[in-house]
């Protein structure tokens, strides 16, 4: 069940008020990097984009949230910064919250009716893929790419 | 649980990746390298043998006026529709299994005493991301194609390929993994996925939906060991749903109803080994012939399990009709094989080679209480239509292909017109050069017998390469037929049909 849990936990993204754009480092975060979603493939300016920012989980089961980003949509190409991480690595699921109800809307067997994609992976089969699949490595600023995907 | 949201779970999510035949272990090469094997040895098998062509490739077609035999009967006046998979190869990359092709929907429309015929690819998502490509990008249910498009679940390779049925003013497109397809009956534009609500958007929808004598329509979509029970109101219209355990795994294409139960059959199958992108989802399904078939008879308006009971072990596609008596008993008709591995047949045509035909039709009787009843009707049969009318009433005939050449390996030969009360069956022997599809009854206007109207159906002629469309009088069959209309080209043989009037 862990990787749908996953993604229903993404659904409660929305119930938390922050936003992760416009942060510039200061000399506070010294020592700690941004790392920069490119999320290709939104189909419209619809909603909002919620995302997860995730970290490997030390006991080796399901990785663990370490924040999340949350903006309003634009149609193509949008960009997402998680700022202020220390090195290590990470990975991103996200989804495209269209009619903006807080929760990625799914049909009774499960199947995601909004879009929805993960950092490297510019061609999503179904389900969640594992961490290392998904995974940027963050050892400076870095940047990976979302391909959004939608049901049919 | 009516209309009530259902948890989601991986299990499902993932199962409906299974049902596009793909894991994350997936091995490309190997994948590529069968597929191009299938394409290899039917290649070599059609240049010896010319029966192939009705497993090659179909195409979009526009036939004012075919040359008609005989007199096309004044009084029948209406499209027959017939879909069925048509897009097997792309750039050198061939299906493995033969219900993984694209649906073509075929259109024989009869008027004035004159035949004309139109033929289009339904444009699935998976069909237009393919068409424009030029190649293979997603598996369907037969595996062997390395997945290069993005997918969500089942709609994603949806190729809307098994059968049609008419819906107010629209023709709806089936398969049976995930949603139905609207087209315009008039042009066969596709004109979207049906959609009625989120929590069952892009569920499966079976091919094999029933209509009630009230005019409304009940189906089921398989969960694996669960099933989907839908009603449709006579417009289309979503009624009610549910999702009913059935305790158990076992394969189903069609289903039963009565004016008060919803009988639902399944095969004695199981999922074997790691449902791997390589076998699909079909290629896992085994025989377990140590588990009997399973039946379920919910009631049609609550949906609430009423009794349950086995047959014997083995596999069907097909029933003709149920109908029940004041005493619960349900009288039916089923094309039964015992040979559990009936899926694994349809892998052959793709190579080549063609399925072994045993399923034997029987009239079934299912008491309340008790062993269930048999009496063999009818050896080597498929495809078992009946008069619209009679579907859920008493009824005496069933219409079906068949053989009359007991040496026949390859394919149908004849249309049978089955008699469950008096036997003394009567046939069409269509002969040695044709390949018989599944026919249909059309109830002559006005009419009150169960078997007066005509009997329609497609063939292939694989002597003359050419198919054709054959008009009967569907009390008579044995006398002959009354009109037939050519196409001046072969057409890959099709799944299932449908009659609209008009």
């Amino acid at each position: 069940m862990r990787r749908i849990e996953r993604l229903v936990c993404v659904l409660m993204l929305a119930a938390l008020p922050s936003c992760t754009h416009a942060q510039q480092p200061t000399e506070m975060t010294k020592g700690r990097y941004a790392l920069t979603l490119r999320v290709e493939g939104v189909r419209s300016a619809s909603g909002q984009l919620r995302a997860e920012l995730l970290g490997r989980s030390q006991d080796g089961e399901a990785p663990r949230r370490i924040s999340f980003g949350v903006q309003d949509a634009v149609a193509g190409t949008n960009v997402m910064v998680f700022p202020d991480l220390p090195a290590g690595d990470y990975a991103v699921q996200l989804f495209h919250d269209e009619n903006a109800n807080g929760k990625v809307d799914m049909n009774v067997i499960g199947v995601p009716l909004e879009g929805y994609g993960f950092s490297n992976v510019p061609v999503v089969q179904g389900g969640i893929p594992p961490f290392d699949v998904m995974k940027v490595s963050v050892a400076a600023d870095a940047s990976a790419t979302a391909v959004l995907v939608y049901a049919p | 649980m009516s209309g009530g949201a259902e948890q989601p779970d991986r299990r499902a999510f993932l199962a409906l990746a299974a049902a596009a035949g793909v894991t994350t272990a997936m091995t490309a090469t190997h994948a590529q390298a069968q597929g191009g094997a299938a394409r290899s040895a039917y290649a070599d098998a059609t240049v010896v043998d010319p029966r192939l062509v009705a497993f090659s490739n179909g195409r979009e077609l526009d036939t004012a006026r075919l040359v008609v035999e005989g007199e096309v009967p004044a009084d029948l006046a209406g499209g027959f529709f017939r879909n069925g998979p048509a897009m097997f190869e792309r750039e050198g990359v061939r299906y493995r299994h033969w219900f993984d092709g694209d649906g073509l929907m075929q259109r024989w429309r009869i008027h004035d005493g004159a035949v004309s015929y139109r033929s289009r690819f339904i444009q699935t998502s998976k069909y237009a991301l393919e068409n424009a490509a030029s190649r293979f990008l997603l598996p369907v249910s037969g595996g062997g194609i390395t997945p290069t498009a993005a997918f969500t679940g089942a709609n994603s390779t949806n190729p809307s390929n098994t059968s049609v049925i008419s819906m107010g003013g629209e023709t709806w497109a089936l398969w049976e993994g995930g949603s139905a397809m609207r087209l315009d009956p008039e042009t066969l534009d596709t004109l979207g996925l049906v959609r009625w609500n989120s929590e069952i958007d892009g569920a499966p929808f079976s091919a094999h939906p029933r209509r009630g004598d009230d005019g409304r329509l009940w189906n089921v979509g398989s969960l694996g060991q669960r099933v989907l029970l839908y009603r449709l109101g006579r417009s289309g219209e979503l009624e009610k749903f549910k999702i009913q355990p059935l305790g158990q795994e076992g394969y189903f294409h069609d289903f039963l109803l009565t004016r008060r139960s919803l009988v639902l059959i399944q095969c004695s199958t199981r999922t074997q080994g790691v449902r791997s992108f390589e076998s699909g989802s079909f290629g896992s399904l085994r025989a377990a012939p140590d588990k009997p078939m399973r039946v379920h008879v919910f009631d049609r308006e609550t949906f609430e399990l009423v009794r349950e009971s086995e047959l014997p072990s083995g596999f069907a596609f097909h029933f003709g009709n149920a109908w029940e008596e004041d005493d619960g008993t349900i009288n039916f008709d089923i094309v039964h094989s015992p040979d559990g591995d009936l899926m694994l047949e349809f892998f052959k045509p793709m190579s080549g080679l063609f399925p072994a035909w045993q399923a034997v039709s029987y009239r079934a009787s299912l008491p309340p209480r008790g062993a269930p009843r048999f009496e063999r009707l009818q050896d080597r049969v498929e495809f078992p239509t009946i008069n619209p009318r009679f579907e859920t009433r008493r009824n005496r005939y069933v219409y079906a292909t068949a053989f009359q050449n007991p040496a026949r390996q390859d394919w149908f030969d004849a249309v049978v017109k089955i008699d469950l009360e008096r036997g003394g069956n009567q046939y069409f022997d269509y002969g040695p050069d044709w390949m018989v599809e599944e026919h249909v009854f059309v109830p002559r206007p006005g009419a009150q017998d169960e078997d007066d109207g005509w009997l329609v159906g497609t063939a292939l002629n694989w002597t003359a390469q050419k198919s054709a469309l054959t008009i009967f009088d569907a009390a008579r069959p044995g006398d002959g037929f009354i009109a037939r209309a050519w196409l001046d080209t072969p057409m890959p043989l099709g799944l299932h049909g449908h009659f609209r009037t008009g």
